[in-house]
C-alpha cells in the first residue's frame, strides 16, 4: 500500500514538473531600448508619450490557442499603469521551450536568438483596437485590426 | 545593432514590401534587418532613417559587444 501511495505522488510530482517547464511565460527584454518611454511633443495640450517594448516568449508552439489573449492582457496592464501613453508598440520573440537542454531560469535572452511571433501597435486615438502584424512561417506578414476590450482607466480622467 | 525599423514601419502603417520598394531593396532585406540577422550599410541605414523622418541615430543604436 505505502508502495502504491508513493508511486502515485512521484506521478504527481513529475507531472507538475512537466507543467513548470511547459507553461507559458512572457518576460519583458530589459536590453531592449532604454528607457522605454519616449516624449514626443504636444498635441491638443495633451503630452504624447510613446512607449515601445520587446518581450521574450517561453513555450508558445505549446500554447499558441492562448498566445494572443496573455499578450493582450499584458498590454492591457501595462496601459493601465500611472504613466499616460499615447502610442505603445509591442514586439513578442519566440525564444523556443523551456526545459532541461533549452533555456533555463537566469539565462541571457537575445534577439538574436529568437524568431518574431508578432507585433501589436495601440494608439489612443484608436483605444478600442489594436494592429496585429504576425510573422507567418513563409516569411511573410499577415496584418490585421482587431478589437480590444481593456478599460484604460486614464482615458476617461 | 539593435533597431526600431519594425516600429516605425508599424507606426506608417507600412507593409516591409512597401519599405523595401522606397528604398530598393527586397523584402527579405528589411524583414533580416528587423530581426536583427543584416546590418544594413550606412546609405541603407540613411535612406531607412528618411522614410521614417528620423534621426539615424534614433532608429538605429549599438548593443553593448558592437
Amino acid at each position: 500500500m505505502k508502495s502504491k501511495s508513493l508511486i502515485i505522488l512521484m506521478g504527481m510530482l513529475l507531472s507538475s514538473c512537466s507543467n513548470k517547464e511547459n507553461k507559458l511565460e512572457i518576460i519583458r527584454d530589459t536590453r531592449y531600448f532604454e528607457p522605454p518611454y519616449r516624449f514626443e511633443g504636444m498635441e491638443n495640450g495633451d503630452s504624447i508619450i510613446y512607449l515601445s517594448e520587446r518581450y521574450f516568449v517561453l513555450n508558445y508552439r505549446d500554447h499558441k490557442d492562448v498566445f494572443e489573449q496573455a499578450a493582450l492582457e499584458v498590454l492591457c496592464n501595462k496601459l493601465n499603469d500611472s504613466v499616460k501613453v499615447s502610442i505603445y508598440f509591442v514586439d513578442f520573440q519566440d525564444v523556443g521551450i523551456f526545459g532541461p537542454t533549452k533555456y533555463k531560469e537566469g539565462m541571457p535572452l537575445s534577439a538574436e536568438l529568437s524568431s518574431p511571433i508578432v507585433t501589436m501597435l495601440w494608439n489612443k486615438s484608436l483605444p478600442d483596437s489594436i494592429q496585429f502584424e504576425y510573422d507567418t512561417n513563409d516569411g511573410s506578414l499577415n496584418q490585421r485590426l482587431r478589437s480590444f476590450d481593456c478599460r484604460i482607466w486614464y482615458l476617461n480622467r | 545593432m539593435k533597431n526600431r525599423v519594425k516600429e516605425e514601419r508599424a507606426r506608417l502603417n507600412l507593409q516591409q514590401q512597401e519599405l523595401a520598394e522606397r528604398i530598393g531593396v527586397s523584402r527579405q532585406t528589411i524583414h533580416s534587418i528587423e530581426n536583427n540577422r543584416y546590418v544594413p550599410s550606412t546609405v541603407l541605414a540613411l535612406k531607412i532613417a528618411a522614410i521614417f523622418q528620423k534621426p539615424v541615430e534614433e532608429i538605429f543604436q549599438l548593443e553593448e559587444g558592437d
